[in-house]
């Protein structure tokens, strides 16, 4: 963990949904680490990891909570989804099962998330366009008419991941200063907004100003 | 049992079963002669009563939940075991055994195969030998007996195990349509196939069908696609008899151990790490007997397991959370630094610990200590449900120090990565050690934190 990752101006929780075998733990080690593997294992409850980038001069701190995508784990998962801006739900494209259960995901955050998170819809494993069983088309029409960003990716050949982040992570930040978004300098935030995002399970009110950041 | 525990040196880094104990000569003679006396009489009265397993079976059948099963079957046990006059004989006969070597694990393979030999098995000897680790070669027999797989009784053992595996098989014809595969892989075009099964059933076995490749990846074995089809019948059998739970994702990773190890037995590879490098059946003198009585095996070893913790798999994982739960009171006892700073860091132990629980630290430590571990959990009588927690606790405090220097990121990151691939023996001893002075310390007493376990429930 290299030091300087603790200088940032903004640090944005965001969450990795979708159902099981998507691809999530690999879009999410691409993105972090620049690696992929064919043989990850399934995640249990939920697993972190971080990034920096820049944007707009700015350096965000992307705090990227992966989560199980077995419905069983719900009510452990929904839990991590405060305190969340962002949202990146993901599909495979080659499973249509995976794409009709967008619907679902929709729900559940508009049940455990904030109003206002900002969501992006992934079709992972664009890789696979021979068994491509979700046209881009549809998709696209679907992410449209629910007011959600769409891209196509691949975690294995390393398309669009980096977009997908740096797309969501930007739209959050652009939204973000919209709304006067307060502060701005480094040592405001660093030593302590690490705890001001984190959210833990059991109820904790102390979480909020995130939410007020967008 | 736990009077007897104490004498041993645990402080010392050494584990139960391993410690020499001075004691008298020992009269061979009249000794083995009592034993048998007593076992001829254990037989007579056993054979009347049903067997453990019939009893397991009689459960396991039933979809519902029985959080407390073992534990009956453990008190079964107790009341067959010998009365009071004769445990004198039991205990002398144990402490024998124990003095009559002064090189544990050399013979510790050798006294439980006299162990297994005997008419009716001496539960208690073969469980302190086993706390202490087992041989390779001894796990299939030993597990098997813990787990209450296979009776006491060494006459009825074989016939059970044949019973028992033409009962799986049996539960396979009727639970497992092979059409499920074929369809599997036509679901993307065919969406009329899916008339014959139910959706639940579908979700089930898709669910599945995508954990079986990412089932320990780093084992070449369980990439062997008979021995995937294996772990895939043994789990949706398990998840259709089970409704109350069903599958849930991080089972896979349970059935392993009792696949491995029961494979093993088959092999013609001796050494733990060659078996599970293994990439094909080439390894195995009889590789059809080899896989289906394995199969059988862990999928009623499996059963057994689960039977305990099902409540970690119910809506909500209400045992998970009180385990964890337990496991922060644990903490908060042995180690309060350590507590307050991951408190103060905003770390909630579900966080990490969530895992822990769900896969019984499969993803915290590497595969062959799993089942070092598991020597000792199925020695104990409780160990998945109670002396696991222990474990959690002794694993966790072992970073005490460094994880005392984290903020809440490194924390985290930490904890879902430990640092354990080069572990051997050595640091599971320490851990299994420790887990179990604080079980002698906690677990006895009616302390506040036993109170706090009891009332979670």
């Amino acid at each position: 963990m290299a030091r300087s990752d603790d200088e940032y101006d903004y640090l944005f929780k965001v969450v990795l949904i979708g159902d099981a075998g998507v691809g999530k733990s690999n879009l999410l080690s691409r993105f972090t680490r620049n690696e992929f593997s064919l043989e990850s294992k399934s995640t249990i409850g939920v697993e972190f990891a971080t990034r920096s980038i820049q944007c707009e001069g700015k350096i965000i701190k992307a705090q990227i909570w992966d989560t199980a995508g077995q419905e069983r784990y719900r009510a452990i998962t929904s839990a991590y989804y405060r305190g969340a801006v962002g949202a990146l739900l993901v599909y495979d494209i080659t499973k249509k099962d995976s794409f009709d259960n967008v619907q679902r995901w929709l729900k559940e955050l508009k049940d455990h998330a904030d109003a206002n998170i900002v969501i992006m819809l992934v079709g992972n494993k664009s890789d696979l366009q021979h068994l491509k069983a979700v046209t881009t088309d549809d998709a696209s029409a679907f992410a449209e008419s629910n007011g959600l960003s769409f891209i196509e990716t691949s975690a294995l050949d390393n398309s669009n991941v980096e977009e997908a982040f740096r797309s969501i992570l930007s739209e959050i930040y652009r939204l973000g200063s919209k709304k006067a978004l307060e502060k701005g300098s480094t040592s405001n935030f660093a030593p302590n907004a690490t705890q001001t995002i984190v959210i833990n399970p059991p109820a904790d009110e102390g979480k909020t100003e995130k939410a007020k950041c967008c | 049992m736990t009077d007897d525990k104490t004498l041993f040196g645990v402080s010392d880094g050494l584990l139960p079963g391993r410690v020499v104990r001075l004691g008298k000569p020992v009269d061979w003679a009249s000794i083995l002669k009592a034993s048998q006396d007593r076992e001829r009489r254990e037989k007579e009265k056993r054979d009347s009563s049903s067997s453990i397993s019939d009893l397991k079976s009689s459960q396991t059948s039933i979809p519902s939940i029985k959080p407390k099963s073992k534990k009956a079957n453990t008190v079964i046990e107790e009341s067959s075991s010998p009365t009071d006059g004769e445990t004198e004989t039991g205990k002398q006969r144990t402490a024998a055994r124990e003095n009559s070597s002064s090189s544990p694990s050399a013979t510790s393979s050798e006294k439980l195969k006299q162990l297994l030999a005997e008419p009716t098995l001496n539960t208690e000897a073969v469980r302190k030998l086993a706390w202490a680790g087992l041989e390779s070669e001894m796990r299939s027999p030993v597990w098997k007996v813990l787990l209450g797989y296979v009776p006491t009784n060494l006459a009825r053992r074989n016939d059970t195990l044949r019973r028992k595996r033409r009962e799986y098989q049996e539960a396979v014809n009727q639970h497992y349509d092979p059409y499920l595969d074929t369809k599997e892989q036509s679901v993307v075009t065919n969406s009329s196939t899916y008339n014959r099964i139910g959706n639940e059933e579908d979700v089930t076995f898709r669910q599945i069908s995508v954990d079986i490749p990412r089932t320990c990846p780093g084992q070449a074995l369980f990439h062997i696609p008979e021995v995937q089809q294996a772990l895939k019948r043994i789990l949706y059998v398990w998840a259709t008899r089970h409704p109350a739970s069903g599958y849930v994702q991080g089972m896979n990773d349970l059935v392993t151990p009792f696949l491995f190890v029961f494979l093993s037995e088959y092999a013609s590879v001796k050494d733990d790490l060659s078996l599970l490098k293994a990439t094909d059946l080439s390894v195995f003198d009889n590789a059809d007997e080899a896989l289906s009585n394995a199969e059988a095996d862990s999928y009623w070893c499996l059963t057994a397991l689960l039977n305990d913790i099902q409540d970690y798999y119910t809506f909500s994982q209400p045992g998970i959370q009180r385990r964890v739960h337990f496991l922060r009171e644990l903490v908060a006892r042995v180690d309060g630094n350590l507590c307050t700073h991951l408190e103060d860091e905003g770390l909630d132990f579900l966080q990490f610990a969530f895992r822990w629980m769900n896969c019984l630290l499969m993803r915290e430590l590497p595969f062959h200590l799993i089942v070092r571990v598991w020597d000792t959990y199925l020695a104990e009588t409780d160990g998945f449900a109670t002396f696991h927690v222990y474990v959690c606790a002794a694993l966790l405090v072992t970073f005490s120090e460094e994880l005392q220097d984290m903020d809440f990121q490194d924390l985290v990151m930490f904890l879902q990565n430990l640092p354990t691939e080069s572990w051997t023996n050595r640091e599971i001893d320490v851990i299994l050690s420790q887990a179990y002075m604080w079980r002698t310390i906690f677990g006895a007493a009616p302390s506040h934190l036993q109170q706090a376990f009891q009332a979670s429930y």
